[in-house]
């Protein structure tokens, strides 16, 4: 396993090729501001049997663009999900992931990826009285930090004006499973730098 | 666009509500958890056969708590638990974190995995329209080993009056108490204390809730294959996903590998012919 690895960074960064890391292939910058849409229209959403609807849920994300060809990038990408919160209980998500993307046009970009998402959900603990048939049970508040780690697999779609884009990416968890499949989706606004300005 | 992002950083969502059942959190330590019903459960006045009941049970587990890709949990057909103890059938449930101490000679036995029986108790039934019980009645620490579920089955029991849709989304009711939920205030959620007919998966709720009972792990990937599965198991919570990041780097690399032996000729066809396809 590790000489295959081993292998593939040898030709992957053989100085020779035209495909070799170079810091000047870093080209952009790219700061995002969205609303992450959680298993929208996936799951139960009213006791009358809609599906969930839209909740604006706000994430915030880092990512840097690595030109490979004039057409093809790399792009890994860091973001958070900002805390969802609910009397004593939080959910926070973070995700760091890395796309492909193919650049048919100057205003189009399609991308394919994968993510790790990182959900962590906590609670400060204590009592919750609740109604349980005729009458009421004490039910119990969360008191620690679990986390749960899935990876996903991504597709994207970015449109461009200049330094802007607007992004469509979907995020399937248990893509392989469809019993378990459910899809987030990911709208945001993105704002992008060049990185020779920081240069 | 910094005010923006000032007042996003500054939003939060009301979102969670889901509460336990345990003060302990307490949850099954392995992700398979067998269901069984009691062989002498004949549930007469509850109009359901052990059989019966084992299959609905199952679909309540398929069709809600086995659908989650964020929890590590899967709910297994058990069978039929061969016993002629009465106790099943006619006493008292006692969960494990009861204030009292539980007489075993007159409460229900103690399990092991989740079992199912038919119940005619009047202090776990003082009336018809309540219609099942659970609670986990043996832990070790903060894990569950044996959780049991009651139908009522008393002879003012409505439960055989239910639609069969009911019935599953009763006895996945129960079975999110048995593997450690508590009811949750939000009306949507399988697990509100009031049963509905139209429920058709969980609520966002019930999946964080067993989410948290039961979070997916981060596990060995020698081989790569998260990268290509698409779920991932670790089994030690706290290590950071090292192999992850290795398999992620990885698979980088081999697109990288990809590109450069195709030298980017192959690849715009595949996508174009990809969406041509659509």
């Amino acid at each position: 396993m590790k000489k295959i690895l081993i292998a593939i960074l040898i030709l992957s960064f053989n100085g020779n090729n035209a495909f070799a890391f170079g810091l000047k292939s870093f080209d952009k910058l790219n700061l995002q501001i969205g609303t992450w849409m959680e298993n929208y229209q996936q799951v139960q959403g009213t006791q009358d049997g809609d599906k969930n609807g839209f909740e604006f849920a706000p994430f915030i994300g880092l990512g840097l663009e690595y030109k490979l060809k004039p057409q093809y990038l790399l792009i890994p990408e860091a973001g958070y999900i900002i805390q969802r919160t609910s009397d004593e209980v939080k959910k926070n998500q973070f995700f760091l992931r890395a796309d492909f993307a193919y650049l048919p046009n100057d205003w189009l970009r399609l991308k394919l990826g994968t993510s790790l998402m990182v959900l962590m959900i906590s609670g400060d603990g204590g009592e919750d009285t609740l109604p349980n048939g005729n009458s009421t049970e004490i039910y119990y508040v969360p008191e620690e930090r679990r986390t749960a780690y899935n990876q996903t697999l991504d597709f994207g779609l970015e449109i461009f004006n200049d330094n802007m884009s607007a992004r469509l990416q979907s995020f399937v968890f248990a893509w392989n499973e469809s019993e378990e499949r459910l899809i987030s989706y990911g709208l945001s606004y993105n704002y992008f730098i060049p990185i020779k300005d920081f240069l | 666009m910094k005010s923006l992002l000032i007042i996003i950083l500054l939003f939060t969502q009301s979102a969670l509500a889901f509460r336990l059942n345990t003060n302990v959190s307490a949850a099954f330590d392995d992700k398979n958890v067998k269901i069984l019903v009691t062989s002498n459960s004949i549930c007469s006045n509850a109009g359901i056969t052990s059989t019966e009941l084992l299959s609905i049970a199952m679909d309540g587990a398929n069709e809600f708590w086995n659908k989650v890709p964020t929890a590590n949990l899967n709910l297994e057909r058990g069978g039929i638990f061969n016993t002629s103890d009465s106790k099943y059938l006619t006493e008292k449930l006692c969960a494990e974190d009861s204030e009292t101490s539980c007489d075993s000679a007159t409460t229900v036995p103690i399990v092991s995995e989740i079992v199912i029986a038919c119940n005619s108790n009047a202090t776990n039934f003082p009336t018809g329209d309540y219609l099942a019980l659970s609670a986990p009645v043996k832990l070790s620490g903060s894990k569950i080993k044996g959780s049991i579920i009651l139908i009522n089955d008393s002879s003012n029991s409505i439960f055989s009056t239910l639609s069969r849709k009911e019935k599953v989304s009763v006895l996945a009711h129960e079975i999110g108490h048995a593997i450690g939920l508590g009811h949750s205030n939000k009306d949507e959620a399988l697990m509100h204390y009031k049963n509905s007919d139209s429920l058709f998966s969980l609520s966002q709720d019930d999946i964080d809730g067993v989410t948290y009972l039961y979070p997916n792990k981060l596990d060995g990937l020698t081989d790569c294959s998260g990268i290509f599965a698409g779920t991932i198991n670790f089994d030690d919570d706290t290590s950071p996903p090292t192999q992850f990041l290795f398999s992620l780097f990885f698979g980088l690399m081999l697109i990288l590998l990809t590109l450069r032996i195709t030298k980017f000729v192959t690849m715009p066809k595949i996508i174009l012919g990809l969406l041509n396809r659509f």
